[in-house]
């Protein structure tokens, strides 16, 4: 009998290779997550209506490779009967893909935004948006490597960068708000970059969730609570 | 790994080993293994041919005593009673430990003697009337009366593999045992009978100590509450059926389950 390890690999090879091409689709639509998301950030920051178009259409794409991923699961776990930490993947993948697909729509409504914003007036407070785009973007692309790597440390580091992005939406609420009080002229392309901030403060939520799964999958143990730092629900006037 | 928090903290268990070796000739086969058994639930025993499973499960009746060359060592107790002691009435002992084995064994008796052989053994039946109301509540609780009771005179033989495994069961209870032990119990029958046999694990549960020996681990993941892996005839971990299957703490018990090796 051979000595356990870690990642061996299992006695019926088409197992791991089930397990490997689910892995494939979690990886191809977090990547197509980012790019759809930089995509809809630069198309609303260029004003490009036309390339806004192209991301709306892009989301089929998304869709059909969540249910790809739920097939997937499906069959392994009916076929294969998956225990322990193959389960716990398994679950996690579903989920994953779910959220992933969930994160698609967020971008896609930015995409949908950036179509209405392109036609008023450009306004300051924009450009904050680039670089919270970038940091959200950051965080898909680390978790799907921790995913890739079963790795629940990496996972875990992940988890506190969601304060940056809580921040940079609180910073941006704010200025927007005291924008469209002193100009109800930008009440309307103001409130849109308003959602568009909510948009990605979603998706950093969503993506630090992924996370947590990923550090299920791997140890079986949730992660404890993670801070927020999102206060504008609770937000009256401008200070 | 001897001391687990998760064994029968709840009540006194039905029956606890303490330092189990079990040796054919030279050769060990059990390791120093210590385990409780609870009258709560349903207790597996798993691991891969060779890890001791059976011979582990056949010291709690003294089964390996028909083995000339085996030796048992360390400490086994029936409600905190020696079973190796001197004094312990070895057929007295098997009737309050019982046991179902992996071929259907009924006796080349009718259905109805194959229950009663045990109770008239063991004397447990004042007379006709008496052992007629111990043969029909035995192949009740086996869930096998209403396809038998028209049959009785017929031989045990004669039935198909799944009802002659509930005949085995039905005359395992028929002495009204405390512990029941069954080795591979379903591994020779087809998935609607094994899931027959499954199911009254399950309605005869909590009324006996059960501890099946299983190489099908969806079927110990079924029917069982605790679960003991065993690997090279040492136990290497005990705990609750979920968390052996979905988070077991030692990586042999994980690459085990989840088809790394065995």
């Amino acid at each position: 009998m051979s000595p356990p390890s870690e990642f061996s690999a299992h006695t019926v090879k088409s197992f791991d290779e089930d397990i490997a091409q689910l892995r494939a689709v979690i990886t191809r639509m977090g990547g197509l997550c980012e790019t759809q998301i930089g995509d809809a950030v630069d198309a609303l920051v260029n004003r490009n209506v036309e390339a806004a178009r192209a991301i709306v259409e892009q989301d089929l794409r998304l869709d059909a490779l969540e249910a790809e991923a739920e097939a997937l699961a499906v069959r392994i776990i009916a076929l294969r009967a998956p225990m322990a930490d193959d389960l716990r993947e398994i679950v996690a993948a579903l989920k994953i893909a779910g959220v992933l697909e969930r994160i698609g729509d967020y971008a896609k409504n930015i995409a949908k935004r950036a179509s209405v914003v392109a036609q008023a007036q450009p306004i300051g407070p924009a450009v904050i948006i680039p670089e919270m785009a970038r940091v959200v973007v950051e965080i898909i692309h680390d978790t799907l490597d921790a995913f890739v790597d079963r790795d629940a440390a990496k996972a875990l580091a992940i988890l506190s960068r969601d304060q940056q992005v809580d921040e940079f939406y609180n910073s941006l609420f704010r200025s927007l708000l005291t924008f469209m009080m002193e100009n109800p002229h930008y009440i309307t392309p103001s409130t849109h970059l308003l959602f568009v901030a909510k948009n990605l403060e979603r998706i950093g939520d969503h993506a630090t969730s992924v996370a947590e799964m990923v550090h299920y999958s791997v140890t079986g143990q949730r992660p404890a609570e993670r801070p927020k730092n999102d206060f504008t629900s609770t937000l009256y006037s401008p200070e | 790994m001897n001391q687990n928090p998760a064994i029968g903290h709840n009540q006194q268990p039905k029956m606890t080993a303490r330092g189990v070796n079990v040796f054919y000739g030279q050769k060990q086969a059990i390791k120093d293994v210590s385990i409780d058994v609870s009258s709560d639930h349903v207790t597996a025993f798993i691991g891969p041919s060779g890890c001791g499973k059976s011979t582990f499960l056949r010291c709690l009746n003294r089964m390996n005593d028909t083995v000339d060359s085996a030796r048992v060592e360390g400490r086994i107790e029936l409600d905190s009673q020696d079973i190796y002691a001197a004094a312990m009435d070895v057929v007295q002992l098997r009737a309050r430990v019982g046991m179902v084995f992996q071929k259907p064994n009924p006796f080349p008796k009718s259905i109805y003697e194959n229950v009663a052989y045990g109770p008239r053994l063991h004397g447990l039946a004042r007379n006709k009337a008496d052992m007629d109301a111990i043969v029909e509540s035995a192949l009740r609780r086996a869930g096998l009366w209403d396809e038998v009771k028209d049959r009785l005179s017929e031989s045990g033989t004669a039935m198909s593999g799944g009802q002659q495994q509930r005949l085995c069961i039905a005359r395992a209870i028929a002495v009204d045992p405390e512990v029941i032990l069954m080795d591979e119990p379903c591994s020779a029958l087809d998935p609607i009978a094994t899931a027959r046999i499954e199911e009254l694990i399950d309605e005869l549960r909590g009324r006996y100590a059960i501890v099946i020996v299983t190489h099908n681990m969806q079927q110990a993941a079924r029917v069982s509450q605790k679960t003991a892996f065993f690997h090279l005839g040492s136990l290497v971990e005990y705990d609750d059926t979920s968390t052996i299957f979905t988070n077991p703490r030692e990586t042999r018990t994980k690459d085990y389950i989840t088809g790394r090796y065995g």
